[in-house]
């Protein structure tokens, strides 16, 4: 089978040793790579109600079939674990070079199991893989963690936790090349409760492809369509992410101060097109990207990668603050300790409000107020929550846990423990059903709804309309499991259709998949996903947002008057995946997608 | 009068924001018309809070104090 290397390292750190196991390729081919073939392997080999962080969890760094072979974006790769935020299946993605790197070095995946007696971190070289002494890295940020562990190595990557990890909070990131971050569900710290601090990976290898010639075709025009189109050729690549400030602002469903409003009067402050004109240095793009919406941004104190839309909300409008400048500190500081900006962000607007009601009296601000609108705090306790410090302490597990401690969980914005995004489901009925029932939680890139529904990608469809939505929405869940599991970035699917994907698969992998088997495979994955969490305890009733977007008209702006109507859309959205009322997969389409 | 504003890419044809003087029977495109802006290069239309695609938006018709907001093709997340 051609696109895998064919090799996964298995390495326990509890007895330090390593082995090389030969990929099944049934396996693979089943399961394709990446999200799924990692979701396959950890469900196999767990028990889903383990406690996140002991040693009887595993984490799994896997690549997919298209990593490190000339497709568009193909360098991408999966850390599959269970998290400890959510309690649910964990599959946080990430950009940059280091997955096509560990491609180069001869594997496809590695699968870290147990803990280590102290700080460690693993190097490997080709067919040369050691455990190694971490001491002298443990407490450090992640870029000097990575300096020291690239010296002057040419093509080397380094994947690393930061001080976030290593004091287990539940937001923590994986960060890979800098500032590259499998951001999500907290897997910093399952590395961190490994007593990991960083995977180096060397290497020089090729991937073999199925049809190099054809493959060349397939990718130049795959390439040329991405060129072309305007949001992949020339949105993205201007202005980055947070080109979507204004458009989302502009609906109504900018969540600002906690989602107490979804319209943040200071919008255009914060938005990719002053970015742009205030800080951008220039693009800085992940291994074999033409869409480069990745930044490389300085203020006066700071510089480095980022800030994505995600964070610009985040600590923006959410906190409602306007100063762009504190938000690219606040986020330098988040790639630095190692820690996930959406959840950061979120959980510092959750106290905020927490201290609006008068939740927070006998807290010690330190002289740093949580109110919004102050730009010194999120910059503050960003800090404060990667080292644990403080009421950081006690905001470092996320928004649920915080709003729970002080006796308001409702102020928790969050689906499955998991904070949600930047978009206000009110105004989007079919966004808001992907966050219900996306199994890693609140999490808007399991199906981007946002695209069809404010955008107008592939068509436009009316926002507050329930119609279709159920069947959109899974469909759009089910093409992402795919394009997660080959290695590929979802941005090209504003460009690229099922049919794209099915022709650079099949190119690499020498398949004859079609469009619709594409789709199969991407619901196989997002059942089995499914089942992982139902296994791990996860409630029928955790599918669902927080009350305040279910029972709360929005007070204001053009989404004025209207709440999420998940009532409505779930049984039908059930029906469509074949599961029964309680969200639990029947036992035929468990047979017809061979589960 | 009518505020149009401008987003990304298409602010090179008048910046963020310019009014717009209202006559009676206005619709959509005599606007992006008469500011000269290529229509081929909008994607989202926003009118008094409702948006739609040009080509479902292009002929409506404006009211006297209508706030309208032109985007070109975007996405992220």
């Amino acid at each position: 089978m051609f696109g895998y290397m064919g090799k996964l390292l298995r390495i326990n750190l509890t007895d330090s040793t390593v082995k090389v196991e030969d990929l099944d390729f049934e396996l693979a081919k089943k399961y394709v790579g990446g999200r799924g073939l990692g979701t396959k392997i950890l469900f196999d080999e767990i028990d889903p109600k383990i406690d996140a962080l002991s040693p009887e969890n595993k984490i799994i760094f896997i690549n997919g079939p298209l990593s490190g072979t000339p497709t568009p974006t193909g360098g991408r790769y999966m850390v599959v674990t269970k998290s400890p935020l959510s309690g649910t299946i964990a599959s946080s993605n990430s950009g940059g070079t280091w997955g096509a790197r560990l491609k180069y070095a001869g594997y496809d995946g590695v699968i870290v199991e147990g803990k280590a007696v102290s700080p460690v971190y693993i190097d490997i070289n080709e067919d040369l893989v050691e455990i190694k002494d971490a001491s002298h890295l443990w407490g450090k940020m992640v870029s000097e963690t990575t300096d020291i562990l690239v010296e002057n190595k040419k093509k080397t990557n380094v994947l690393a936790i930061g001080p976030g990890g290593e004091r287990l909070s539940k937001m923590a990131a994986i960060m890979n090349d800098k500032d590259r971050a499998a951001g999500r569900s907290g897997v910093g710290a399952v590395m961190g409760s490994k007593n990991l601090k960083a995977i180096v990976v060397s290497g020089n290898l090729k991937v073999s492809l199925f049809d190099d010639k054809q493959l060349k075709v397939t990718v130049k025009e795959s390439n040329l369509k991405i060129k072309e189109n305007p949001v992949t050729g020339e949105g993205l690549p201007t202005y980055g992410t947070a080109v979507l400030v204004n458009a989302i602002n502009a609906n109504g469903i900018f969540p600002t101060n906690n989602f107490q409003e979804g319209v943040f009067k200071d919008a255009e402050d914060i938005s990719g097109e002053t970015l742009a004109e205030k800080y951008l240095v220039r693009k800085d793009p992940c291994h074999r990207c033409l869409i480069g919406c990745g930044r490389y941004t300085k203020t006066d104190k700071v510089e480095g990668g980022g800030p994505e839309y995600e964070t610009v909300w985040a600590f923006g409008a959410d906190c409602g603050v306007k100063e762009l400048d504190k938000i690219i500190e606040a986020n330098y500081w988040c790639n630095q300790l190692g820690i996930d900006t959406i959840s950061v962000g979120a959980t510092i607007a959750a106290a905020m409000e927490l201290n609006q009601v008068g939740a927070l009296n006998d807290v010690d601000f330190e002289g740093v107020d949580l109110t919004f609108g102050n730009a010194e705090a999120i910059v503050y306790w960003t800090k404060k929550i990667g080292l644990r410090e403080g009421f950081g302490d006690k905001m470092a597990d996320g928004s649920y846990r915080l709003c729970e401690m002080y006796g308001r969980p409702e102020l928790s914005m969050t689906v499955k423990k998991l904070e949600l995004p930047a978009y206000d489901p009110r105004g989007v009925q079919g966004h808001g059903l992907n966050y219900a029932t996306s199994n890693r939680g609140g999490c808007h890139v399991r199906g981007y709804m946002i695209a069809p529904e404010i955008v107008g990608l592939p068509e436009k469809l009316d926002r507050l309309s329930l119609e279709n939505k159920p069947l959109w929405t899974k469909i759009f869940q089910d093409l992402t499991a795919f394009i997660d599991s080959i290695g590929l970035c979802l941005f090209t699917s504003f460009a690229l259709g099922a049919d794209d994907y099915a022709e650079l698969y099949n190119g690499v992998v020498g398949t004859n998949w079609t469009g619709e088997e594409i789709l199969k495979a991407g619901e196989r994955i997002y059942t089995l996903e499914k089942q992982f969490n139902i296994a791990a305890g996860i409630l029928p009733e955790e599918d669902t947002l927080p009350a305040r977007l279910l029972y709360e008209p929005m007070p204001s702006g053009p989404t004025k008057g209207h709440v999420h109507h998940l009532d409505k859309l779930l049984p039908e959205y059930y029906e469509l995946r074949g599961w029964d009322n309680k969200g639990v997969p029947t036992k035929e389409r468990l047979k017809d997608l061979g589960l | 009068m009518i505020t149009v504003k401008l987003y990304s890419s298409i602010r090179k044809y008048g910046g963020k924001e310019i009014m717009f003087e209202y006559r009676k029977g206005l619709v959509v495109r005599d606007i992006i018309e008469e500011l000269k802006i290529p229509i081929k290069e909008i994607s989202i239309i926003i009118l008094n809070h409702y948006d739609n695609t040009t080509d479902k938006m292009i002929d409506r018709e404006v009211k006297e104090s209508s706030l309208i907001h032109l985007f070109p093709p975007m996405a992220g997340g």
